[in-house]
């Protein structure tokens, strides 16, 4: 039986049960008959027919244990064969389970990788209607994320819309426990936040809505990591009393592991005051759980309805509004968004190369089928059947594709983390590791190879035409035509989509090089930044944070190995969901719709812009002289001179200093005018590299005042843990109390930005090294191959006088013919799926014919090294051996 | 493998069932217990028990194959016949039980 009908009969288990169990009977009744004929009594002849057949199921069970054990036999036999085949050749074998490997590695490496980013974990019931609210405002050019708290009533209004609706803000505090102060994450929620998460506290309860009142209670629900790290677990801190910022907050719960809301360690009631009206104070974020059976169009729809209204209501106060849309964003959408595109595209690639791999698996399956074909013969002359054949192949190129199988389920234990680390925000990153559904995967892989690329071969293997198969001799018919036709179609497929690959990677390398030659406008090395936060009880009015910045600069500047200090509001590429500080404006002389401008702006020390590397076009920087006792002064960026003084210079105008929204500036002087001094190169301003910059203004730190956070930017080129603890120490001189970060080296920032990028382009590029080692690998074998089948025509040829040349030309001939097809094909597959690159990352020129011939110049630079070494030997073959030899 | 070496008591009944094959055509397996036991002379009779797993594992070596057919007195049977290979295995079967025999009886003999 073959090992096909086999696996046949294990799903056919039953209907073989039923046919013995149908055998069984007729058995019984035949005796009973017999009996009856024996003149026995009726009842009598049907019992002694049972009695000699003892029990049925006993007789049942025995049968089958010896269906399975003599299937395991010959199983066993078949594998025991297979072994010591695959050890007569060893270089064959290893080069197969080494194909196998890189297929099955690269698969599920990119699969588990793929799986964690993807999962929608704990929020997986209402990740469908999570959504966070965003807003365009067409007049400003302008998206905005975060809201004011009418609008937020507004959308919280919307109750035939959203389920529940909330407003989440974070901040880093500092939180003093035990005399030891730390940064925490702060994240300040209305009470329907948690609840709207449909995930309960691990211990205690979550903020109840008579909490979340102006003048409520300060309590605080703790991150399970934050619990565990300084609390260590103990269940008694509910009802305790923790330090944040100086405030003593009651814990009343505690989050499960792996909660997440806005990045929070620490989530405390928002305790709105809902009378407040300044809706341009745009400081936290609105979530909302849509109502079930609601799409997202809808929404979408009754949004757009609702901004017409608020544009109409608010038209004297709010002309931003104007034209303005809210749409719905799916959280889960802009967590993984980023991503998704990356992993669609490296899911596709890795799909060809396990395809190439297959490809040529076959190839070289199906040239050792025809070297073994005298052996087939042998064995069916023998009384072998076809099948037992069949099975014999199949279970050979089984063992191949499992080892391999095995080897790359190895290779991608240690791989998926690799991978993931080269993608610091893909969701879940830490957590990367070998996924079940993977390794299924794999092991489905390994195992349909092992069928499908067993059963080719040994059909040509097992063909019954014996006298033929003996009169060929050493087999220099080989096969015959069909065989040679497949294995050549199987090698110019395996060409054709290797430069599929290597298309898209080269595309890719392109794309990134030129990103990361990309001027953001700071200086790309020897810069790093740290985050400073002053808490409240110790710093309570603006002058004080203004006195403590001014004076940690000349202390940083003056550690070892620092070449200058700056210190500058938010953070340079930020978050691209964090909205930019903003401020309103209004040009001199020029009233009327002007109270719509608005740009980014920050607030720095004369020396931000030397350390960072930004470029003075015109005018100067700010110096300490642009002090309070001075004319207020302010530094624009290039976008900012071309929106609003397109044929002017800017250096001199005054423009009036309107509202300011995005973060709750408390030091914000508003009303106050001020006179461009510089203008400076446009830098980047989000994560995003591709972002477009925004119109942006700097002020001086001794003018505006300091914000309670400042980031610090040093210009150095120590190293990161060094420049860490001088900063930690020259910081602590200060305020011994003070919580310290890490620095970060503007590389990072750089470089994370490019995260997605980076991960298509390493991997693709792994990729399409894998899929031309594989092209080598199997066109060698392919030609090599049939060298060692020509042998004895390519003696004659030389025997009637051909010249080696003449042999090493016919011989590279066919190598070529076979990859000028794999070529064209090839060609037309990467114009479509360079098309498919380009939707998904925008920057990307969708026909890059440059790269592309390069690409095809490098396959066939391949093709022809990989035809030309066994071609050479085939101009080493001596007539009289090839001839004799048989 | 392993044809040569397997336990002589069910080596014994696989033979058995082999020759009756052999000497009566395709016969099911009521059939085979049956001619057995006329052919001995009443002195060995087939255990059911034994016989179908024998029947089973002997079909699964190839020895044998099987198929539905309709008996004398129109009564669906499962008839079991010889193939190639069997009538290859009944001669060197009967070549090694007679080996056996043959060392069996001379021990006996000088017993």
């Amino acid at each position: 039986m073959s090992l096909l009908n086999r696996f046949a009969a294990l799903f056919r288990g039953r209907k073989l049960d039923r046919d013995l169990d149908e055998e069984l009977r007729s058995h019984m009744e035949m005796r009973a008959e017999d009996n009856l004929a024996e003149g026995m009594p009726e009842e009598e002849a049907r019992q002694d027919a049972a009695r000699r057949f003892g029990n049925p199921t006993l007789i049942k069970e025995a049968t089958r244990a010896e269906r399975i054990v003599r299937w395991l036999e010959t199983l066993g036999q078949d594998l025991r064969y297979a072994l010591r085949v695959m050890h007569q050749k060893p270089g064959f074998s290893a080069m197969a389970v080494l194909i196998v490997a890189v297929g099955i590695g690269a698969g599920t490496t990119l699969f588990s990788i793929s799986q964690t980013a993807l999962r929608r974990g704990l929020y997986a019931p209402i990740s469908d209607r999570w959504v966070l609210m965003r807003a365009i405002f067409p007049e400003r050019n302008q998206w905005v994320f975060s809201f004011s708290i009418p609008e937020y009533l507004e959308f919280r209004a919307q109750s035939q819309i959203f389920e529940k609706v909330a407003f989440i803000g974070g901040s880093g505090c500092t939180l003093l426990a035990e005399n030891s102060p730390e940064m925490v994450e702060c994240t300040r929620v209305t009470s329907d936040a948690i609840p709207m998460t449909q995930i309960a506290p691990l211990i205690g309860r979550t903020i109840l809505p008579e909490e979340d009142v102006p003048g409520g209670p300060k309590v605080a629900v703790m991150s399970y990591g934050l619990w565990q790290r300084r609390f260590r677990g103990d269940p008694h801190v509910l009802g305790t009393s923790i330090r944040l910022d100086g405030e003593g907050y009651s814990v009343i719960g505690v989050m499960p592991p792996r909660y997440d809301l806005w990045g929070g360690d620490v989530w405390l009631p928002y305790q709105l005051h809902v009378a407040d009206t300044r809706s341009d104070d745009r400081r936290a974020r609105v979530v909302g759980l849509i109502r079930k059976g609601l799409s997202e169009q809808q929404v979408n729809a009754r949004l757009r309805d609702l901004a017409r209204r608020m544009a109409r209501d608010y038209a004297g106060t709010h002309p931003e509004y104007q034209g303005m849309t809210f749409t719905v964003w799916n959280i889960y959408e802009a967590i993984v968004g980023g991503v998704k595109p990356a992993l669609m595209i490296l899911l596709a690639a890795v799909g060809l190369l396990i395809l190439v791999s297959c490809a040529n698996l076959g190839s070289l399956l199906l040239s050792r089928a025809s070297t073994r074909r005298r052996e087939m013969a042998v064995r069916a002359a023998l009384g072998a059947s076809r099948l037992r054949i069949v099975r014999q192949m199949i279970v050979e190129s089984l063992a191949l594709s499992f080892l391999g199988g095995a080897l790359g389920v190895l290779l991608a234990i240690w791989g998926v983390p690799l991978a993931a680390s080269l993608v610091p925000q893909l969701p879940n990153a830490g957590q990367a590791s070998l996924t079940a559904g993977a390794l299924v995967a794999a092991v489905g892989i390994a195992f349909a190879m092992g069928i499908l690329f067993g059963i080719a071969p040994a059909f040509y293997g097992a063909r019954p035409n014996l006298t033929e198969a003996f009169k060929e001799g050493s087999g220099q018919a080989g096969l015959g035509g069909s065989s040679h036709l497949v294995r050549n179609a199987l090698v110019a497929s395996e060409i054709a989509l290797s430069l599929v690959i290597l298309a898209c990677a080269s595309l890719m390398i392109r794309t990134y090089w030129q990103l990361t030659r990309l001027d953001i406008g700071y200086r790309t090395r020897d810069l790093l930044t740290m985050e400073v936060g002053l808490p409240d009880s110790r710093y309570p009015h603006p002058s004080d944070l203004t006195a403590f910045y001014r004076q940690l600069a000349p202390k940083l500047r003056a550690l070892p190995g620092v070449q200058g200090a700056g210190v500058v509001t938010g953070h340079p590429l930020a978050d691209r969901i964090n909205d930019a500080v903003t401020q309103n404006f209004e040009l001199e002389g020029k009233q009327g719709q002007k109270d719509l401008a608005n740009a980014n702006f920050r607030i720095i020390t004369p020396e931000y812009f030397p350390v960072v590397g930004t470029r003075l076009l015109s005018g100067r920087y700010f110096s300490d002289q642009d002090d309070p006792d001075h004319p207020n002064v302010a530094i624009i960026n290039k976008t900012m001179e071309n929106l609003f003084w397109p044929k002017e210079s800017p250096i001199g105008r005054r423009i009036r200093l309107g509202a300011t929204s995005g973060q709750a500036i408390e030091t914000a002087e508003s009303n106050s005018r001020v006179t461009i001094v510089g203008v400076v190169d446009d830098a980047k301003q989000i994560r995003i590299i591709d972002a477009p910059v925004r119109q942006e203004m700097f002020f001086p730190l001794l003018q505006r005042g300091a914000l309670r956070t400042m980031t610090l930017m040093l210009h150095s080129g120590a190293d990161q843990a060094t420049l860490t603890d001088a900063a930690r120490h020259a910081i602590q001189s200060m305020d011994p109390e003070l919580p310290i970060e890490v620095v970060i080296p503007i590389e990072q920032l750089v470089s994370d930005s490019f995260g997605p990028k980076r991960l298509t382009t390493v991997l693709l590029v792994f990729f399409a090294i894998a899929g031309v080692t594989l092209v080598v690998v199997g066109l060698y074998a392919v030609m090599a191959f049939s060298v060692t089948q020509r042998a004895r025509e390519i003696g004659v040829r030389m025997a009637l006088g051909a010249r080696r040349a003449n042999i090493l030309r016919m011989m590279l001939r066919q190598g070529l013919r076979l990859g000028l097809i794999g070529l064209v094909a090839g060609t037309a597959a990467s114009l479509a799926a360079t098309r498919v690159l380009r939707s998904l990352f925008m920057d990307i020129d969708p026909v890059d014919p440059l790269t592309l011939a390069m690409a095809c110049a490098g396959l066939a630079v391949v093709v022809l090294l990989a035809s030309y070494v066994p071609s050479l030997r085939a101009t080493k073959v001596d007539p009289m051996i090839a001839l004799r030899h048989e | 493998m392993g044809k040569n070496k397997k336990d002589q008591l069910s080596g014994t009944l696989d033979l058995l069932i082999l020759k009756t094959l052999a000497q009566a055509g395709p016969t099911h397996g009521y059939g085979i217990v049956l001619y057995i036991q006329r052919v001995s002379d009443n002195l060995l009779r087939v255990e059911e028990g034994s016989l179908y797993p024998a029947l089973h594992r002997i079909e699964e070596t190839g020895w044998i194959t099987s198929e539905w057919r309709t008996s004398k007195n129109n009564r669906r049977a499962k008839y079991y016949r010889l193939t190639a290979a069997g009538r290859k295995q009944v001669a060197r079967e009967e070549q090694s039980w007679e080996r056996v025999v043959q060392g069996v009886s001379s021990i006996l003999r000088f017993a």
